[in-house]
């Protein structure tokens, strides 16, 4: 549906933008996600066709963006950064305005009813948008990209300015809205690309540096071999005992949990299983294990290991 | 590209603006008039010609936000990827900027019928000013227009095109400190002032008409460039 090829926005000697691609297909929900300044929201613009790129191309389900952008512009609904609302009009207003402005073939008001209950701003619907709250305006956003029922839909931090309930109900919305549309989202927040996303797609510095589903991202770059235990018995002869483990590399005590348990970060060769073993020589031993898991990364720290400077420098 | 114009023509009246310009153009043209009437003139052609200092500083009022407060205010970002050309985002906005400016000056016909009622004016004459008066304005909209796209400050946008309209009125007065012939031809022609004056005295010249028309174009290609620059920039 959306193909994007060795996407390059230059600013003088600055990439925004180096070399991008990526292809999303029809009713999936992609995820974009980046530190403050990675050039999500460029790559956004690009898409979208308010910026131009460099070099690289963009098609929208095979019409390209540059060649004829009357007929990309008209499937694709987009939610900028900050929403392009004319404060001087009140929502009704507006949304006849953009209904108008996207030449949308749906009975008008229906239409226009129908965003304003999905996105609730019916309540403030006549009102003038310069006396809304953020997350008004934010949601008068997103229901200005719904209108004309666009195939896909481009969504710059949809989310920002809503309180955790608006969050939920918007991040429910826009998992519906995948069924029907193809969506990409942009977010610096980890669990909201994690709970709407089949897909994410993580930039740094203009640079991608991941592409893959939610899962396998934290899977490939969580470790099995990395285990958290918490024992009941005397610290320093458990940390003597677990070292001794054939395969054993670390040992890392992390104090005292609850009165005689300690807690300790484990960590084994590479691809190795050593949960059956401490299990036996801590049993023999008589000191219980209370607890045992494999430190399994977060989103948050895969984010982190992979906007690094660090692994930047190793991707190239 | 109506879409635009009819929000942009509302937009003219949700804010004083409109207002402002329709009620000044009225004020002073009646003020003119009262003169007028004081010294016992009847010809029209007077008033007109003195409405020229008043369009000129009434209409980067009207332009002064036309396109810097899209810039500004990132609505330009709803324009610029709709399924809108750059030509239908201009020709919206600038004919919604000239049909407010129509009405402004139709608020004078309220004084050539007063006129009507005690004598027999030169109706042709009359029309032909306001011929004049309304492609007078449509160029200064164009330039004010242009000026106002290449900064996000309305009153930057403002100032620009007063000091434009002051350029091209005066341009012709100095002619004769210049010397060089192909110059001193180019500023007496492209005089907004003078050309505006022969439409005063009722005369329809052609290659008046078509030198504010291609002005018009010039600008208004020149305010799509604009636009369609910044996604290059």
């Amino acid at each position: 549906m959306i193909e994007v090829k060795n996407l390059v926005k230059q600013y003088g000697n600055n990439f925004a933008v180096n070399d991008i691609s990526f292809e999303v297909k029809q009713g999936d929900i992609l995820g974009f996600l980046g530190p403050n300044g990675a050039g999500k929201s460029t790559t956004m613009n690009i898409i979208t066709g308010y910026l131009s790129a460099t070099t690289g191309s963009v098609t929208i389900d095979g019409i390209d963006i540059m060649e004829d952008p009357i007929g990309a512009k008209a499937k694709i609904g987009y939610l900028p950064e900050h929403p392009p609302l004319y404060l001087d009009m009140t929502v009704k207003e507006y949304l006849g305005f953009v209904y108008e402005l996207k030449k949308a073939t749906q009975p008008r008001t229906a239409h226009i009813d129908e965003i304003c209950e999905l996105v609730k701003i019916s309540d403030v619907y006549k009102r003038p948008i310069k006396n809304l709250s953020k997350g008004y305006k934010q949601r008068v956003g997103i229901a200005q990209a719904m209108i004309g029922n666009p195939e896909v839909l481009i969504l710059d931090e949809p989310t920002v300015g809503l309180d955790p309930k608006q969050i939920i109900e918007i991040r429910n919305l826009i998992r519906e809205l995948g069924e029907r549309h193809t969506v990409i989202l942009s977010s610096h927040i980890l669990p909201e690309v994690q709970a709407v996303c089949d897909r994410i797609i993580v930039i740094n510095k203009g640079k991608l540096v991941a592409d893959d589903t939610p899962e396998n991202l934290s899977k490939n770059l969580s470790s099995d071999h990395k285990l958290r235990l918490r024992v009941d018995g005397p610290e320093k002869e458990i940390a003597r005992l677990l070292e001794k483990i054939p395969g054993m590399l670390t040992v890392s005590k992390l104090g005292e949990r609850e009165p005689g348990v300690y807690d300790f970060d484990v960590e084994g060769e590479t691809d190795s299983d050593l949960r059956r073993e401490i299990f036996k020589r801590l049993a023999e031993r008589q000191w219980p294990i209370l607890g045992m898991r494999s430190s399994e990364m977060t989103l948050e720290d895969i984010f982190l290991q992979l906007t690094s400077d660090d692994s930047a420098a190793n991707k190239q | 590209m109506l879409a635009i114009m009819r929000r942009e023509f509302k937009a003219y009246f949700t804010s004083p603006i409109g207002y402002i310009v329709v009620a000044a153009f009225f004020l002073m043209s009646g003020v003119f008039f009262s003169q007028l009437v004081a010294y016992g003139v009847a010809d029209m052609r007077n008033l007109f010609s003195t409405m020229y200092t008043v369009i000129m500083f009434l209409i980067p009022v009207l332009t002064m936000r036309l396109m810097s407060e899209d810039k500004k205010i990132k609505t330009d970002q709803i324009l610029l990827t709709s399924p809108v050309t750059i030509t239908g985002v201009v020709l919206g906005k600038y004919f919604a900027a000239l049909l407010v400016y129509i009405v402004a000056t139709l608020s004078t016909v309220v004084q050539c019928l007063m006129v009507g009622l005690f004598t027999t004016p030169e109706w042709g004459v009359i029309f032909t000013n306001y011929i004049g008066m309304i492609l007078l304005g449509a160029t200064f909209i164009a330039i004010g227009m242009f000026i106002s796209s290449l900064t996000e400050n309305q009153v930057v946008s403002a100032i620009g095109a007063i000091a434009a309209s002051i350029l091209v009125t005066v341009m012709d007065s100095i002619v004769p400190k210049i010397n060089i012939e192909f110059l001193d031809a180019f500023l007496t022609d492209a005089t907004f002032s003078s050309r505006y004056n022969e439409f005063m005295t009722g005369v329809i010249d052609f290659s008046n008409i078509m030198f504010f028309l291609s002005i018009i174009a010039v600008f208004l290609f020149l305010s799509g460039r604009v636009l369609e620059k910044r996604r290059w920039a």
